[in-house]
């Protein structure tokens, strides 16, 4: 096991080396630069070339990566080309909100994905199979965004229950995280339905019943842990995900966490900026799926890692 | 079921430990003591008499589409934000807010004159001020600030070339600055408004540098650098001893709200006390309905917007036929349609609140002069162009874009629209006449210190890109007119200059000219005396209040 996961955390590191590759000159391919940018009307061509040469833009594109890849080997991610400040300054301020808001939706999307997919599972074609299956497809395809401003509408604009932006405490949270669950919940429900439906037909299901043991001990004890590991497949990759930064909800609730910090940054052609995030990305995301894949172990033990 | 639940608990756990290794735990920053604001009718029944008495206390939220990049006018960027950085350090001069004479307003500076050659303005600076340290300001925080600053290349301030001009800051007495510049420069006091130029503690500056300055800044201004967290909050809090007398309020909080439809249901909702940027529909929908408790601003226009014609591209060349798409085009429509009327036609080159504007000629809807005169100058039968734009940077850019392409095909000229990001934009618009692809753009120019010599200037051939004269325009009047403007201190005959200026642009169009950019803003009736500059920046926002219980 200590093998395998020091195996994993060495692939990890050529991921990363590869991820860093294409970002860095996939950025610098897209038209657009930070100097121009920030140039204001003011700004003859010699005092655009020193803004350039003052973010460091002025050299060959592969002495750049050269300089950049011998930062990120001291432990440096650089520093934003705009503000001037470091990049990991930038991050440590924006991830443990998204950390929280991916915690806290994949939390309700599996309690809820899970519970209605079992359900349907065990009474399948009943009303609730129908209607959790109907709701479950109206949530994996409303638009995160829509969902959002309802949930201001009814919650924050009407009722005044929650706060409708920004992440000041825990009641900021409720609202886009519950867009966020509420959305994934229902890819975890279909999954769980499927994959409990299939369990249910296995050899050993029938036997514990022949058994004569309860349903639901037949259900909950033999079952589920069976049914769940395509399930947490499903939920890592969503998790995963989530940890990317959502957009979408981060933006329609003001929410400060690193999808933002990305999309801002290429707005603006903030090269340092765009390039730590998405290492970080491609970290969490690789350490996530390890962390999966560990998690088969522990569901199943006949899965070994070696 | 317990099991199950113990199962699906363990689930979530391990993937979270797994994860939280690599970030510290997710502590949800302290709740800075927000208003209460629950929307109450009580506001709306009896509108705030005009005699109010101000009221102490509140702290009032300001939400902007953006966040301040950083808390250092040196190394920050977007008007507005800007904006939020003036509260706590400010410049010498600001701009009129409401775009009238005087155009120029003194704030740590109290006076100005020029010498007689123009070189050299002397500024008289307010005494008995003292930064938010303790540091007295004088001629020396001027000095540092102007040359050791925003001038020093190790600083790699953004804005240096705004203030390039400047050769030397001589201190005269304590309080007496004499500014040199490299040749006349009429425009200097409004040119010091520009709010990068905000003059901050210099004892601060040297204790933490310039890279951690934005930690702790030091400023004159009515209000005190509190925190900012990024992408949240900007906080500052009252300064008791602001010259220019104490903030009703006890602080402003600026919490960026970068989604239209939430940065509104934020006011609606009463978390947010102003808002940036109003469509005009919503706008309407709060002026229809009182009882929401709404009202909208809309401060003057600084920002003229139109299409660029490359006047060095096949058709666009004849004057004729850039008159012609001048005709075509039905701006008053345009404006009452898209715009709901929130502004006017362009008129000039130079906003109406810019010093020495004249409403100079209007090409009013004329669709047959303008076929006349595509027959004129050879095509009857019109022609085809492109026309890029960035869109989403401008109001309802994409809707005016639109209807500037009908209009055009209706005499004959067939427009591909070509929408890019803004970045991408700047990369295309920006490339040297030898490898410009432009032909037609559609694009606004801001004007932050309503001076004519910024909106003058742009139409030399010196900034042709990337600067900003992207229509490759010249004409050997201007390239004579426009510097003499800049050398003439004498503001009655600078204007006669630049009257005459105006004249020559509004002949030659080298654009199609179309409307400034309204402001839309808003805010709650609780919030009073808030302003918001001609410049997008709110102003004076020790002289507002809240009227909450």
């Amino acid at each position: 096991m200590g093998r395998y996961i020091a195996y994993r955390l060495i692939l990890t590191i050529f991921v990363l080396l590869g991820v860093s590759l294409v970002v860095f000159f996939m950025i610098r391919l897209i038209p657009g630069d930070p100097a121009q940018l920030l140039a204001d009307q003011w700004a003859t061509k010699e005092d655009i070339e020193q803004l350039r040469r003052d973010m460091g833009l002025d050299k060959p594109i592969t002495v750049q990566y050269l300089i950049f890849m011998d930062r990120i080997l001291h432990g440096d991610l650089g520093n934003s080309v705009i503000t001037k400040v470091p990049v990991r300054e930038e991050i440590a301020a924006r991830f443990p909100y998204t950390l929280q808001l991916a915690v806290a939706g994949t939390v309700i999307a599996v309690v809820i994905g899970i519970l209605a997919g079992t359900i349907s599972a065990v009474k399948p074609f009943s009303i609730f199979d129908s209607t959790a299956m109907i709701l479950s497809l109206l949530g994996v395809s409303t638009p995160a965004f829509w969902l959002g401003l309802m949930l201001i509408l009814a919650f924050s604009v009407h009722l005044g229950w929650f706060p409708a932006m920004g992440a000041r405490t825990a009641r900021h949270l409720v609202l886009p995280s519950l867009t966020l669950g509420l959305l994934t919940a229902g890819v975890i429900a279909r999954q769980s339905r499927s994959s409990m439906l299939q369990t249910l037909q296995e050899d050993y299901i029938v036997t514990a019943r022949a058994k004569g043991l309860l349903e639901r001990v037949v259900v909950y004890r033999h079952a589920l842990k069976n049914a769940l590991i395509p399930v947490v497949t499903i939920v890592g990759l969503q998790f995963g995900h989530l940890l990317g930064g959502t957009v979408l909800v981060e933006s329609v609730f003001s929410w400060p966490g690193m999808g933002r910090l990305l999309v801002d940054a290429i707005f603006t052609r903030d090269y340092p900026i765009i390039q730590g995030a998405v290492l970080m990305f491609a970290m969490v995301f690789a350490l996530v799926n390890l962390g999966v894949d560990l998690l088969y172990g522990l569901l199943d033990p006949r899965i070994g890692y070696e | 079921m317990a099991r199950f639940v113990r199962l699906t608990a363990l689930a979530i756990l391990l993937v979270a430990v797994v994860v939280s290794g690599c970030a510290p735990a997710a502590t949800p920053a302290p709740e800075p003591t927000p208003t209460e604001a629950t929307p109450t009718t009580q506001a709306v029944a009896t509108p705030t008499p005009q005699e109010a008495v101000p009221k102490k206390g509140g702290t009032l939220v300001i939400s902007l589409g953006t966040d301040v990049p950083i808390f250092d006018s040196l190394y920050s960027s977007g008007i507005p934000n800007l904006g939020i950085i003036l509260l706590v350090a400010e410049g010498l001069t600001r701009i009129n807010p409401t775009g009238a004479d005087p155009k120029v307003l003194p704030v740590l500076a109290e006076s100005w004159e020029p010498s007689a050659d123009g070189e050299t303005w002397t500024f008289k600076l307010r005494e008995g001020v003292t930064f938010h340290d303790g540091t007295p300001f004088n001629a020396e925080a001027v000095r540092f600030n102007i040359m050791d600053r925003m001038l020093n290349p190790d600083a790699k301030a953004l804005a240096a070339s705004a203030f390039k001009m400047i050769e030397s800051v001589e201190v005269v007495d304590e309080y007496t600055v004499n500014i040199t510049t490299n040749g006349p420069f009429a425009g200097l006091p409004a040119q010091l408004a520009y709010s990068p130029m905000a003059i901050n503690s210099p004892t601060q500056v040297q204790k933490l540098g310039n890279e951690d300055y934005h930690t702790a800044p030091m400023g004159t201004g009515p209000f005190k650098f509190v925190h900012h967290i990024k992408g949240q909050e900007v906080l500052v809090e009252a300064n008791e001893d602001y010259w220019g007398g104490a903030p009703y309020l006890d602080a402003i909080a600026m919490r960026p709200i970068p989604e239209t439809a939430s940065r509104l249901m934020a006011l609606e909702a009463g978390e947010s006390h102003v808002i940036y940027n109003v469509p005009p529909r919503d706008a309407q929908r709060y002026k229809d309905d009182p009882s929401l408790g709404i009202e909208v601003l809309t401060p003057p226009q600084q920002r003229t917007i139109f299409i660029g014609m490359n006047n060095k591209w096949g058709p666009l060349q004849d004057v004729r036929v850039r008159q012609a798409l001048n005709y075509a085009v039905d701006q008053q429509a345009i404006i009452d349609n898209i715009l709901l009327g929130l502004t006017q036609p362009m008129d000039s080159p130079l906003p109406p609140a810019c010093a020495c504007y004249q409403s100079t000629k209007n090409y009013a809807y004329d669709p047959d002069k303008a076929k006349q005169l595509l027959a004129e100058a050879g095509y009857a039968d019109g022609f085809e162009a492109t026309l890029h734009y960035g869109a989403g940077r401008f109001l309802l850019d994409s809707e005016v874009v639109e209807a500037v392409q009908s209009y055009l095909a209706d005499v004959g000229v067939d427009v591909e629209v070509i929408p890019l990001e803004w970045a991408a934009f700047q990369a295309t618009w920006k490339k040297p006449l030898e490898e410009s692809e432009i032909q037609l753009f559609f694009v606004g120019w801001g004007n932050p210190t309503v001076d004519p010599d910024l909106g003058t200037y742009t139409y030399v051939e010196a900034s042709w890109p990337p600067g900003l004269n992207a229509m490759f325009y010249s004409n050997p009047d201007l390239e004579r007119l426009i510097p003499a403007q800049r050398a003439a201190t004498d503001p009655v005959e600078r204007c006669d200059i630049v009257e005459e200026i105006q004249e020559i642009i509004m002949e030659d169009v080298p654009q199609i000219f179309l409307y400034y950019e309204p402001q839309v803003h808003a805010k709650r009736t609780e919030a009073n005396d808030v302003t918001i500059s001609v410049t997008e920046q709110i102003d004076q926002m020790h002289k507002a209040w809240l009227d909450t219980e």
